[in-house]
């Protein structure tokens, strides 16, 4: 099979595209090149591009002998998480900056913009909870392990360059997306990488 | 850890994913422990040597003796 057309490099370009869209339409928006409601439409409709990736992902887990599942339950769990995540995200941040309600009406939001990520963590406890196989969850547990340690490290650092004046205030519900690209990396650094 | 995993499937001419369902996990599970890439829990240890009707020890080389005959 060529190469270009194989399994696990067309969900790379996938993972690509939709890296590239999602902080690609952030900046257009917080940049001011499309702003308002359609630079907020366009950033939520990249976060779309997560049902192709993770469909490619499970034909690249297929390819490679390393499908379960436990793990097809868990990616449409993380799907249905995620996109809820982008949408209450974006309609609680608008709320809160337009209508102005008082404090517990925004403590409020708050939680439910939170819920989602509740989530995710779930669908990550039910993953190792069910998937039978050993040597994935195993896989699992290390890929975690080492996102944990990424987003500690990446925190930590960002804390301090902003104590220190030299970067940015950053909001901390980022440490989502920054887990996720932790899990990302996890699975490059762990020994076998075929899955 | 060292296994004739490889060897005894070739015996029985069956290919990875043949292990695989056989002992009901993933075949990059099998590929793992052929490799020595990973080591298998004590169920799975006995669950492989159950399915080639031989005692663990003759699938699975004990790290230790293998560690003291390299020496």
């Amino acid at each position: 099979m060529n190469a270009i057309t194989s399994p696990r490099v067309t969900s790379r370009l996938w993972l690509g595209a939709y890296f590239v869209a999602a902080f690609g339409t952030g900046w257009l928006f917080k940049a001011g090149i499309v702003p308002g409601w359609r630079g907020v439409a366009l950033f939520a409709a990249s976060f779309l591009l997560l049902i192709p990736l993770v469909r490619s992902v499970e034909r690249a887990q297929a390819a490679g002998g390393c499908a379960s599942a436990a793990m097809r339950i868990y990616n449409r769990r993380m799907i249905v998480a995620s996109l809820t995540y982008v949408a209450v995200l974006l309609a609680g941040a608008g709320l809160a900056a337009y209508l102005a309600p008082p404090a517990p009406v925004r403590v409020l939001l708050a939680i439910i913009v939170a819920l989602p990520v509740l989530l995710m963590v779930r669908a990550m406890a039910l993953l190792l909870r069910d998937e039978t196989d050993e040597y994935l969850r195993m896989r699992v547990v290390e890929q975690t392990l080492i996102a944990t340690g990424f987003l500690l490290v990446a925190a930590s650092l960002y804390g301090f360059l902003n104590a220190f004046d030299v970067a940015p205030r950053l909001d901390a519900y980022l440490v989502v997306p920054v887990w996720a690209v932790g899990l990302g990396i996890g699975r490059l650094f762990q020994r076998d990488s075929s899955c | 850890m060292l296994n004739r995993l490889k060897v005894l499937r070739a015996e029985r001419d069956w290919s990875q994913q043949d292990l695989a369902e056989r002992l009901e996990v993933s075949r990059q599970s099998v590929n793992a422990i052929e490799t020595g890439k990973y080591d298998p829990s004590l169920p799975l240890a006995f669950r492989i040597a159950e399915l080639f009707d031989k005692p663990i020890e003759d699938i699975f080389t004990s790290p230790s003796r293998h560690s003291s005959k390299a020496i």
